[in-house]
Protein backbone atom coordinates (compact mmCIF):
# COMPACT_ATOMS: atom_id res chain seq x y z
CA UNK A 1 0.00 0.00 0.00
CA UNK A 2 0.97 3.62 -0.38
CA UNK A 3 0.83 4.78 3.21
CA UNK A 4 1.20 8.07 5.01
CA UNK A 5 1.87 8.05 8.74
CA UNK A 6 0.89 11.28 10.46
CA UNK A 7 3.10 11.75 13.47
CA UNK A 8 6.04 9.89 12.00
CA UNK A 9 8.50 11.08 14.63
CA UNK A 10 6.50 9.90 17.64
CA UNK A 11 6.67 6.58 19.46
CA UNK A 12 3.58 5.04 17.87
CA UNK A 13 4.19 6.60 14.47
CA UNK A 14 7.79 5.40 14.22
CA UNK A 15 6.86 1.86 15.16
CA UNK A 16 4.06 1.88 12.58
CA UNK A 17 6.46 3.26 9.95
CA UNK A 18 8.97 0.54 10.71
CA UNK A 19 6.35 -2.21 10.51
CA UNK A 20 5.05 -0.90 7.19
CA UNK A 21 8.51 -0.56 5.69
CA UNK A 22 9.47 -4.05 6.84
CA UNK A 23 6.32 -5.39 5.21
CA UNK A 24 7.39 -3.83 1.93
CA UNK A 25 4.95 -0.92 1.77
CA UNK A 26 5.69 2.48 0.25
CA UNK A 27 5.72 4.79 3.27
CA UNK A 28 5.72 8.52 3.74
CA UNK A 29 5.71 9.94 7.25
CA UNK A 30 5.03 13.42 8.51
CA UNK A 31 7.17 15.46 10.82
CA UNK A 32 6.83 18.91 12.22
CA UNK A 33 9.57 21.26 11.17
CA UNK A 34 11.26 21.24 14.58
CA UNK A 35 10.79 17.59 15.47
CA UNK A 36 13.65 15.41 16.57
CA UNK A 37 14.25 13.18 13.56
CA UNK A 38 17.36 11.39 14.80
CA UNK A 39 15.47 8.10 14.88
CA UNK A 40 12.73 8.72 12.33
CA UNK A 41 15.08 9.47 9.46
CA UNK A 42 16.60 5.98 9.71
CA UNK A 43 13.40 4.01 9.34
CA UNK A 44 13.13 3.93 5.57
CA UNK A 45 10.18 6.26 5.08
CA UNK A 46 10.22 9.54 3.21
CA UNK A 47 9.80 12.31 5.79
CA UNK A 48 7.54 15.17 4.78
CA UNK A 49 6.69 18.29 6.75
CA UNK A 50 3.07 18.74 7.80
CA UNK A 51 1.15 20.23 10.70
CA UNK A 52 -2.35 19.38 11.85
CA UNK A 53 -3.26 23.07 11.78
CA UNK A 54 -2.31 23.44 8.10
CA UNK A 55 -5.17 21.87 6.08
CA UNK A 56 -3.69 22.63 2.66
CA UNK A 57 -0.34 21.21 3.68
CA UNK A 58 -2.08 18.05 4.88
CA UNK A 59 -3.90 17.65 1.57
CA UNK A 60 -0.60 18.04 -0.24
CA UNK A 61 1.15 15.26 1.68
CA UNK A 62 -1.90 12.97 1.52
CA UNK A 63 -2.33 13.22 -2.23
CA UNK A 64 -1.60 9.88 -3.89
CA UNK A 65 -1.55 8.02 -0.57
CA UNK A 66 -4.00 5.14 -0.22
CA UNK A 67 -4.00 4.76 3.55
CA UNK A 68 -3.40 7.42 6.17
CA UNK A 69 -2.45 6.38 9.68
CA UNK A 70 -3.38 9.10 12.13
CA UNK A 71 -0.76 8.62 14.81
CA UNK A 72 -0.47 12.35 15.44
CA UNK A 73 -2.62 14.04 18.01
CA UNK A 74 -2.72 16.82 20.50
CA UNK A 75 -2.79 15.37 23.97
CA UNK A 76 -1.47 17.24 26.93
CA UNK A 77 0.16 15.58 29.92
CA UNK A 78 -1.99 17.83 32.03
CA UNK A 79 -4.37 20.62 31.30
CA UNK A 80 -5.09 24.02 32.74
CA UNK A 81 -7.84 24.64 30.17
CA UNK A 82 -9.74 21.40 29.72
CA UNK A 83 -12.24 22.56 27.11
CA UNK A 84 -9.61 24.32 25.01
CA UNK A 85 -7.39 21.25 24.97
CA UNK A 86 -10.25 18.97 23.95
CA UNK A 87 -11.27 21.39 21.22
CA UNK A 88 -7.69 21.59 19.97
CA UNK A 89 -7.57 17.79 19.73
CA UNK A 90 -10.92 17.70 17.98
CA UNK A 91 -9.89 20.40 15.52
CA UNK A 92 -6.67 18.60 14.65
CA UNK A 93 -8.47 15.37 13.85
CA UNK A 94 -11.18 17.15 11.89
CA UNK A 95 -8.50 18.91 9.89
CA UNK A 96 -6.85 15.58 9.04
CA UNK A 97 -10.16 13.92 8.15
CA UNK A 98 -11.16 16.82 5.89
CA UNK A 99 -7.76 16.73 4.22
CA UNK A 100 -8.07 12.98 3.65
CA UNK A 101 -11.43 13.50 1.97
CA UNK A 102 -10.06 16.26 -0.24
CA UNK A 103 -6.99 14.23 -1.15
CA UNK A 104 -9.01 11.14 -2.05
CA UNK A 105 -7.45 8.89 0.58
CA UNK A 106 -9.07 5.45 0.54
CA UNK A 107 -8.79 4.57 4.22
CA UNK A 108 -7.99 6.26 7.52
CA UNK A 109 -6.66 4.36 10.53
CA UNK A 110 -6.91 6.33 13.75
CA UNK A 111 -4.64 5.54 16.67
CA UNK A 112 -7.00 6.00 19.58
CA UNK A 113 -6.45 4.52 23.02
CA UNK A 114 -7.81 1.99 25.45
CA UNK A 115 -8.84 5.12 27.38
CA UNK A 116 -11.97 5.15 25.23
CA UNK A 117 -13.03 1.71 26.47
CA UNK A 118 -14.89 1.53 29.76
CA UNK A 119 -15.37 -1.07 32.48
CA UNK A 120 -16.91 -4.44 31.55
CA UNK A 121 -20.69 -4.70 31.65
CA UNK A 122 -23.17 -7.56 31.69
CA UNK A 123 -21.18 -9.55 34.24
CA UNK A 124 -18.15 -9.92 31.99
CA UNK A 125 -14.67 -10.04 33.53
CA UNK A 126 -13.01 -8.31 30.59
CA UNK A 127 -13.89 -5.11 28.77
CA UNK A 128 -14.47 -5.07 25.05
CA UNK A 129 -15.09 -2.50 22.33
CA UNK A 130 -18.76 -2.14 23.26
CA UNK A 131 -18.11 -0.83 26.79
CA UNK A 132 -18.43 2.96 27.05
CA UNK A 133 -16.24 4.95 29.41
CA UNK A 134 -17.68 6.28 32.64
CA UNK A 135 -18.63 9.93 33.14
CA UNK A 136 -15.80 10.19 35.67
CA UNK A 137 -13.25 8.95 33.13
CA UNK A 138 -14.56 11.33 30.48
CA UNK A 139 -13.59 14.20 32.79
CA UNK A 140 -9.92 13.13 32.63
CA UNK A 141 -8.03 15.12 30.01
CA UNK A 142 -6.33 12.17 28.33
CA UNK A 143 -9.58 10.22 28.09
CA UNK A 144 -11.46 13.27 26.89
CA UNK A 145 -9.08 14.13 24.03
CA UNK A 146 -8.95 10.55 22.85
CA UNK A 147 -12.72 10.27 22.96
CA UNK A 148 -13.10 13.52 21.04
CA UNK A 149 -10.70 12.28 18.35
CA UNK A 150 -12.61 9.04 17.99
CA UNK A 151 -15.93 10.85 17.77
CA UNK A 152 -14.62 13.00 14.94
CA UNK A 153 -13.37 10.02 12.99
CA UNK A 154 -16.47 7.91 13.56
CA UNK A 155 -18.59 10.87 12.51
CA UNK A 156 -16.69 10.90 9.21
CA UNK A 157 -17.24 7.14 8.98
CA UNK A 158 -20.95 7.77 9.31
CA UNK A 159 -20.69 10.14 6.36
CA UNK A 160 -19.04 7.55 4.15
CA UNK A 161 -15.34 7.95 4.89
CA UNK A 162 -13.61 4.59 5.27
CA UNK A 163 -12.18 4.76 8.80
CA UNK A 164 -10.91 2.18 11.25
CA UNK A 165 -10.15 2.98 14.88
CA UNK A 166 -7.51 1.15 16.86
CA UNK A 167 -7.38 1.31 20.65
CA UNK A 168 -3.93 0.27 21.90
CA UNK A 169 -3.34 -0.44 25.57
CA UNK A 170 -0.14 0.60 27.41
CA UNK A 171 2.68 0.34 24.88
CA UNK A 172 6.17 -0.84 25.77
CA UNK A 173 9.03 -1.18 23.32
CA UNK A 174 11.65 0.39 21.14
CA UNK A 175 11.74 3.97 19.81
CA UNK A 176 10.03 5.30 22.94
CA UNK A 177 11.90 8.58 22.87
CA UNK A 178 9.71 10.33 25.42
CA UNK A 179 9.30 7.27 27.64
CA UNK A 180 5.49 7.09 27.69
CA UNK A 181 4.25 4.02 29.53
CA UNK A 182 7.94 3.13 29.57
CA UNK A 183 8.58 5.88 32.09
CA UNK A 184 7.97 3.14 34.66
CA UNK A 185 11.00 1.27 33.32
CA UNK A 186 13.22 4.35 33.29
CA UNK A 187 12.07 5.61 36.69
CA UNK A 188 12.50 2.23 38.35
CA UNK A 189 16.00 1.87 36.98
CA UNK A 190 16.97 5.20 38.55
CA UNK A 191 15.15 4.52 41.82
CA UNK A 192 12.80 7.42 41.10
CA UNK A 193 9.44 5.80 41.52
CA UNK A 194 8.89 6.13 45.25
CA UNK A 195 5.11 6.07 44.83
CA UNK A 196 2.71 4.30 42.56
CA UNK A 197 -0.94 3.52 42.38
CA UNK A 198 -2.00 0.00 41.62
CA UNK A 199 -4.71 -1.15 39.30
CA UNK A 200 -5.57 -3.18 36.26
CA UNK A 201 -3.78 -2.47 33.01
CA UNK A 202 -3.03 -4.18 29.77
CA UNK A 203 0.42 -3.93 28.20
CA UNK A 204 1.16 -4.43 24.50
CA UNK A 205 4.52 -4.83 22.79
CA UNK A 206 5.26 -1.89 20.46
CA UNK A 207 5.95 -4.27 17.57
CA UNK A 208 2.59 -5.96 18.09
CA UNK A 209 0.86 -2.58 18.36
CA UNK A 210 2.41 -1.62 15.03
CA UNK A 211 1.42 -4.93 13.44
CA UNK A 212 -2.13 -4.28 14.62
CA UNK A 213 -2.10 -0.98 12.73
CA UNK A 214 -1.03 -2.70 9.52
CA UNK A 215 -3.69 -5.37 10.06
CA UNK A 216 -6.33 -2.71 10.72
CA UNK A 217 -5.48 -1.08 7.40
CA UNK A 218 -5.58 -4.37 5.54
CA UNK A 219 -8.41 -6.24 7.24
CA UNK A 220 -10.33 -3.90 9.53
CA UNK A 221 -14.00 -3.29 8.80
CA UNK A 222 -14.87 0.31 8.04
CA UNK A 223 -16.36 2.20 10.96
CA UNK A 224 -15.20 -0.38 13.52
CA UNK A 225 -13.10 -0.02 16.65
CA UNK A 226 -10.53 -2.63 17.61
CA UNK A 227 -8.68 -3.10 20.87
CA UNK A 228 -4.94 -3.71 20.33
CA UNK A 229 -3.91 -5.47 23.51
CA UNK A 230 -1.27 -7.75 24.97
CA UNK A 231 -1.21 -8.91 28.57
CA UNK A 232 -3.66 -8.16 31.37
CA UNK A 233 -1.63 -7.37 34.49
CA UNK A 234 -1.69 -5.22 37.58
CA UNK A 235 0.69 -2.30 37.74
CA UNK A 236 2.39 -3.95 40.70
CA UNK A 237 2.95 -7.17 38.73
CA UNK A 238 4.30 -5.14 35.82
CA UNK A 239 6.69 -3.28 38.11
CA UNK A 240 7.88 -6.53 39.66
CA UNK A 241 8.73 -7.94 36.21
CA UNK A 242 10.62 -4.77 35.30
CA UNK A 243 12.55 -4.74 38.58
CA UNK A 244 13.44 -8.37 38.03
CA UNK A 245 14.70 -7.67 34.51
CA UNK A 246 16.72 -4.67 35.70
CA UNK A 247 17.90 -6.51 38.82
CA UNK A 248 16.95 -3.53 40.98
CA UNK A 249 15.08 -3.54 44.27
CA UNK A 250 11.45 -2.54 44.03
CA UNK A 251 11.13 0.25 46.58
CA UNK A 252 7.88 1.95 45.70
CA UNK A 253 4.99 2.65 48.01
CA UNK A 254 1.50 2.03 46.84
CA UNK A 255 -0.60 5.09 47.52
CA UNK A 256 -4.37 5.14 47.45
CA UNK A 257 -6.05 6.56 44.37
CA UNK A 258 -7.82 9.29 46.40
CA UNK A 259 -4.40 10.63 47.40
CA UNK A 260 -2.86 10.36 43.93
CA UNK A 261 -5.22 12.96 42.45
CA UNK A 262 -4.30 15.81 44.82
CA UNK A 263 -0.61 14.84 44.72
CA UNK A 264 -0.67 15.01 40.94
CA UNK A 265 -2.27 18.44 41.06
CA UNK A 266 0.44 19.70 43.42
CA UNK A 267 3.10 18.24 41.16
CA UNK A 268 1.62 19.94 38.11
CA UNK A 269 1.57 23.24 39.99
CA UNK A 270 5.25 22.77 40.79
CA UNK A 271 6.00 22.24 37.08
CA UNK A 272 3.92 25.24 36.10
CA UNK A 273 5.74 27.44 38.63
CA UNK A 274 9.31 26.42 37.80
CA UNK A 275 8.59 26.66 34.05
CA UNK A 276 11.72 24.84 32.99
CA UNK A 277 9.98 22.09 31.10
CA UNK A 278 10.07 19.88 34.16
CA UNK A 279 7.97 16.79 33.80
CA UNK A 280 5.41 15.96 36.50
CA UNK A 281 6.80 13.36 38.85
CA UNK A 282 3.44 11.65 39.06
CA UNK A 283 2.02 11.80 35.55
CA UNK A 284 -1.63 12.75 35.36
CA UNK A 285 -2.36 10.45 32.45
CA UNK A 286 -0.76 7.54 34.30
CA UNK A 287 -2.86 8.14 37.39
CA UNK A 288 -6.00 8.53 35.31
CA UNK A 289 -5.25 5.50 33.16
CA UNK A 290 -4.65 3.28 36.17
CA UNK A 291 -7.60 4.68 38.09
CA UNK A 292 -9.95 3.99 35.19
CA UNK A 293 -8.05 1.02 33.80
CA UNK A 294 -9.39 -2.44 33.20
CA UNK A 295 -8.46 -5.77 31.77
CA UNK A 296 -9.53 -6.22 28.20
CA UNK A 297 -10.72 -8.83 25.75
CA UNK A 298 -8.76 -8.92 22.50
CA UNK A 299 -10.91 -11.54 20.77
CA UNK A 300 -12.45 -9.18 18.20
CA UNK A 301 -9.00 -8.12 17.00
CA UNK A 302 -7.84 -11.73 16.95
CA UNK A 303 -10.79 -12.94 14.90
CA UNK A 304 -11.15 -9.97 12.53
CA UNK A 305 -7.63 -8.56 12.24
CA UNK A 306 -5.83 -11.87 12.70
CA UNK A 307 -3.67 -10.68 15.59
CA UNK A 308 -1.39 -13.37 16.95
CA UNK A 309 -0.78 -14.37 20.55
CA UNK A 310 1.35 -11.77 22.31
CA UNK A 311 5.01 -12.41 23.05
CA UNK A 312 5.75 -13.14 26.72
CA UNK A 313 5.65 -9.91 28.70
CA UNK A 314 9.15 -10.59 30.02
CA UNK A 315 10.46 -10.60 26.43
CA UNK A 316 8.74 -7.27 25.71
CA UNK A 317 10.15 -5.72 28.87
CA UNK A 318 13.62 -7.02 28.01
CA UNK A 319 13.47 -5.55 24.52
CA UNK A 320 12.39 -2.17 25.88
CA UNK A 321 15.10 -2.22 28.56
CA UNK A 322 17.79 -2.97 25.99
CA UNK A 323 16.62 -0.08 23.82
CA UNK A 324 16.52 2.36 26.73
CA UNK A 325 19.93 1.16 27.83
CA UNK A 326 21.48 1.48 24.38
CA UNK A 327 20.27 5.07 24.17
CA UNK A 328 21.34 6.23 27.57
CA UNK A 329 18.01 6.20 29.41
CA UNK A 330 19.22 3.45 31.75
CA UNK A 331 22.56 2.91 33.37
CA UNK A 332 24.68 0.43 31.46
CA UNK A 333 24.37 -3.03 32.90
CA UNK A 334 26.91 -5.81 32.67
CA UNK A 335 26.29 -7.91 29.54
CA UNK A 336 25.21 -10.93 31.60
CA UNK A 337 22.87 -8.72 33.59
CA UNK A 338 21.41 -7.19 30.44
CA UNK A 339 20.78 -10.64 28.92
CA UNK A 340 22.25 -9.30 25.67
CA UNK B 1 29.45 18.82 1.36
CA UNK B 2 32.07 21.60 1.60
CA UNK B 3 34.05 21.89 4.80
CA UNK B 4 32.22 23.89 7.44
CA UNK B 5 34.17 26.13 9.79
CA UNK B 6 33.83 25.33 13.49
CA UNK B 7 32.78 28.92 14.17
CA UNK B 8 29.88 28.55 11.77
CA UNK B 9 28.80 25.37 13.52
CA UNK B 10 29.22 27.12 16.85
CA UNK B 11 26.90 29.93 15.74
CA UNK B 12 24.32 27.45 14.51
CA UNK B 13 24.44 25.50 17.76
CA UNK B 14 23.95 28.68 19.76
CA UNK B 15 21.00 29.74 17.61
CA UNK B 16 19.29 26.39 18.13
CA UNK B 17 19.94 26.40 21.88
CA UNK B 18 18.35 29.85 22.12
CA UNK B 19 15.39 28.61 20.11
CA UNK B 20 14.92 25.63 22.42
CA UNK B 21 15.44 27.63 25.62
CA UNK B 22 14.46 31.20 24.74
CA UNK B 23 14.38 32.22 28.39
CA UNK B 24 18.13 31.66 28.59
CA UNK B 25 19.53 35.13 27.92
CA UNK B 26 23.03 34.61 29.33
CA UNK B 27 26.15 34.25 27.23
CA UNK B 28 26.66 30.70 26.00
CA UNK B 29 30.20 29.38 26.43
CA UNK B 30 31.84 26.32 24.95
CA UNK B 31 32.39 24.94 28.43
CA UNK B 32 28.68 25.15 29.30
CA UNK B 33 27.21 21.75 30.01
CA UNK B 34 24.00 21.16 28.11
CA UNK B 35 22.07 19.81 31.06
CA UNK B 36 23.53 21.40 34.16
CA UNK B 37 24.36 24.86 32.81
CA UNK B 38 21.90 25.37 29.99
CA UNK B 39 18.98 23.39 31.36
CA UNK B 40 18.61 21.16 28.30
CA UNK B 41 17.14 17.83 29.30
CA UNK B 42 17.86 14.73 27.26
CA UNK B 43 14.95 15.41 24.89
CA UNK B 44 16.17 18.99 24.34
CA UNK B 45 19.67 17.70 23.66
CA UNK B 46 18.33 15.28 21.07
CA UNK B 47 16.34 18.12 19.51
CA UNK B 48 19.51 20.21 19.31
CA UNK B 49 21.52 17.40 17.74
CA UNK B 50 18.70 16.50 15.38
CA UNK B 51 18.43 20.09 14.17
CA UNK B 52 22.12 20.64 13.72
CA UNK B 53 22.76 17.31 11.96
CA UNK B 54 19.85 18.01 9.63
CA UNK B 55 21.21 21.45 8.90
CA UNK B 56 24.54 19.99 7.78
CA UNK B 57 23.01 16.83 6.30
CA UNK B 58 25.05 14.42 8.34
CA UNK B 59 23.81 11.15 9.74
CA UNK B 60 24.74 9.98 13.21
CA UNK B 61 24.11 7.01 15.44
CA UNK B 62 22.23 8.21 18.46
CA UNK B 63 24.47 6.02 20.61
CA UNK B 64 27.44 8.21 19.62
CA UNK B 65 25.77 11.27 21.05
CA UNK B 66 25.87 10.05 24.63
CA UNK B 67 29.42 11.36 24.99
CA UNK B 68 28.35 14.87 23.99
CA UNK B 69 28.03 16.86 27.21
CA UNK B 70 29.03 20.48 26.52
CA UNK B 71 28.50 23.06 23.80
CA UNK B 72 32.14 22.54 22.81
CA UNK B 73 31.54 18.77 22.55
CA UNK B 74 28.69 19.37 20.10
CA UNK B 75 30.84 21.66 17.97
CA UNK B 76 33.86 19.36 17.91
CA UNK B 77 31.69 16.29 17.25
CA UNK B 78 30.19 17.97 14.18
CA UNK B 79 33.47 19.53 13.09
CA UNK B 80 35.03 16.08 12.92
CA UNK B 81 32.11 14.74 10.91
CA UNK B 82 32.30 17.65 8.49
CA UNK B 83 36.09 17.88 8.22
Amino acid sequence: MKALVLGGTGFVGMNVVRALVRAGHDVHATRRIRDNTLFARKLGAKLVVAELDDPDGLVEVMRGREVVFMCAAHYPRYSIDFDADVELARTGVRSAVDAALRAGVQRLVLTSSIATVGPPRQGRALSNETDPITPAASRCIYHAVKLAAEQEVLKAAGQGMDCVVLCPTGIIGELDIKAGTGFIVVALSHGKLPFHIDGRQNIIDADEMAAAHVAAAERGRAGERYIAAGHNVTIREFMELIAEELAVPLHSWRIPTWLAGPLTTLDEMRCAVVQNGSRPFLAREFVDMVHHGQWVDRSKSVSELGLKDPAPLTATIRKACLWYERHGYLKRREPAQAHA
Amino acid sequence: MPRVEPQQIRNEVETIIRRIRPENKAEIRNSDRLREDLGLDSLHSMELLSAVTEKYEVDVDVEQLQEVRTVGDVVSFLSKLLA
